[in-house]
């Protein structure tokens, strides 16, 4: 059953069975799995080519510790650095500072308006009485041509009646709260 | 001094510890970063990123995660692959090359790793023929057999699962096994490439 089939090339690529550098290739984290031991056990073709991935792993171990060997490090440059980080920092503190001055300069605005609606509040407030007074006499009027006209049989209030609707005491008006200056 | 002790002062601020720890670290990096990058200008530029990052953040590395050289790791690996995101082909018009008596099949000196590097035989062969993998399939490739890195700390730099990471070094070396096909078996033997003796 194992000899009829062979493996995936990505299978082979990676598979860890007697491998001769044990310590790289294999993984704790990611291992082979039991049905590629078993068939790399039974069949010459994939064990071949799992060998030869092998090699190339050790290929390219060797050529990359080479390349890193060869190449011409250049000199560190640590004035660059520490001048870049130092303009970072002055860079955020000017923000910093920037972004603090918008967020006070904000909430004056914020109170200011505040201020100036609740002003408007209160000057709406205190004008209430005249408001309820006017359609008091109104009502008088009202009264008046009904009798004239005498088209209803509403009943008319007498005068003393409509006076003493005038001098009606209103309850008391809640004041607007004071705006925090 | 140990390198907990300059990474304790370089956090409070001590200039000649970070400039300790810079210099201590700098050869591993740019060598890294080269090798992910394939080219020493862009090498070099990643890696000051890097270290201006990792003076800025200082106060975020935590040492019990692990060494310094870890997280700068992961940084520069990180970096390197939004260099190569960011950075677009070069396009140049064939007048241009022909006024500068330049073939287009030439390449630059400088960003010809295998000029600068003068590796001889299969070095030479393997490393030009590794220029042709994938970038992600490379960047796994550096990694495992460069750094030495298992599968699960690979899934972490490159920001995936460890079976992925798997996957990327198994088809980074397929390809590779196709690209040396293709080179021919006369230039493979001339590079030094030979077939492994069949096992079994």
């Amino acid at each position: 059953m194992m000899r009829e089939f062979h493996l995936q090339e990505t299978e082979l690529a990676c598979a860890d069975i007697g491998a001769a550098d044990a310590s790289l290739d294999m993984d704790a984290s990611v291992g082979t799995s039991v049905d590629v031991a078993e068939h790399l056990r039974w069949c010459a073709r994939c064990r071949s080519t799992a060998a030869e991935y092998r090699w190339l792993g050790e290929r390219i171990e060797d050529t990359l510790a080479a390349a890193a060997d060869r190449v011409k490090v250049p000199r560190p440059r640590w004035r660059v650095v520490k001048r870049r980080v130092a303009a970072g920092e002055r860079r955020r503190l000017t923000g910093w500072r920037a972004s603090a001055t918008a967020g006070i300069a904000l909430a004056i605005c914020a109170m200011l308006s505040l201020s100036s609606i609740a002003g408007a509040a209160v000057a709406t407030q205190t004008s209430f009485p005249e408001a309820v007074m006017t359609p008091a006499s109104a009502t008088v009027s009202i009264f008046g041509a009904h009798t004239t006209s005498g088209a209803t049989p509403t009943p008319v209030a007498s005068r003393e009646g409509v006076e003493s609707l005038s001098t009606l005491t209103l309850p008391s008006i809640p004041t607007p709260p004071k705006p925090d200056i | 001094m140990t390198d907990a002790k300059i990474i304790a002062r370089a956090i409070a601020g001590d200039e000649a510890a970070r400039r300790a720890l810079y210099e201590a670290h700098y050869a591993a990096a740019f060598r890294l970063a080269y090798l992910l990058l394939q080219d020493t200008c862009d090498a070099e530029e990643v890696v000051q990123d890097a270290f201006v990052y990792v003076f800025r953040n200082l106060r975020r590395y935590d040492p019990q995660r692990g060494f310094f050289w870890v997280w700068l790791r992961v940084i520069l690996v990180s970096r390197c692959r939004n260099k190569r995101r960011r950075k677009r082909p070069a396009t140049v018009s064939l007048e241009t090359l022909a006024a500068i008596g330049q073939s287009p099949a030439d390449p630059e000196p400088a960003n010809d790793p295998a000029s600068m590097l003068e590796l001889q035989g299969k070095r030479q062969a393997m490393w030009e023929v590794l220029q042709g993998v994938s970038v992600g399939a490379r960047d796994a490739l550096v990694l495992r057999y460069y750094e030495g890195l298992p599968y699960a700390e690979i899934a972490e730099l490159l920001g995936c699962s460890p079976d992925a990471a798997r996957a990327r070094v198994a088809h980074g070396k397929v390809q590779l096994r196709r690209l040396l096909a293709e080179v021919g078996e006369g230039t493979m033997r001339e590079a030094g490439f030979v077939r492994p003796v069949e096992v079994g």
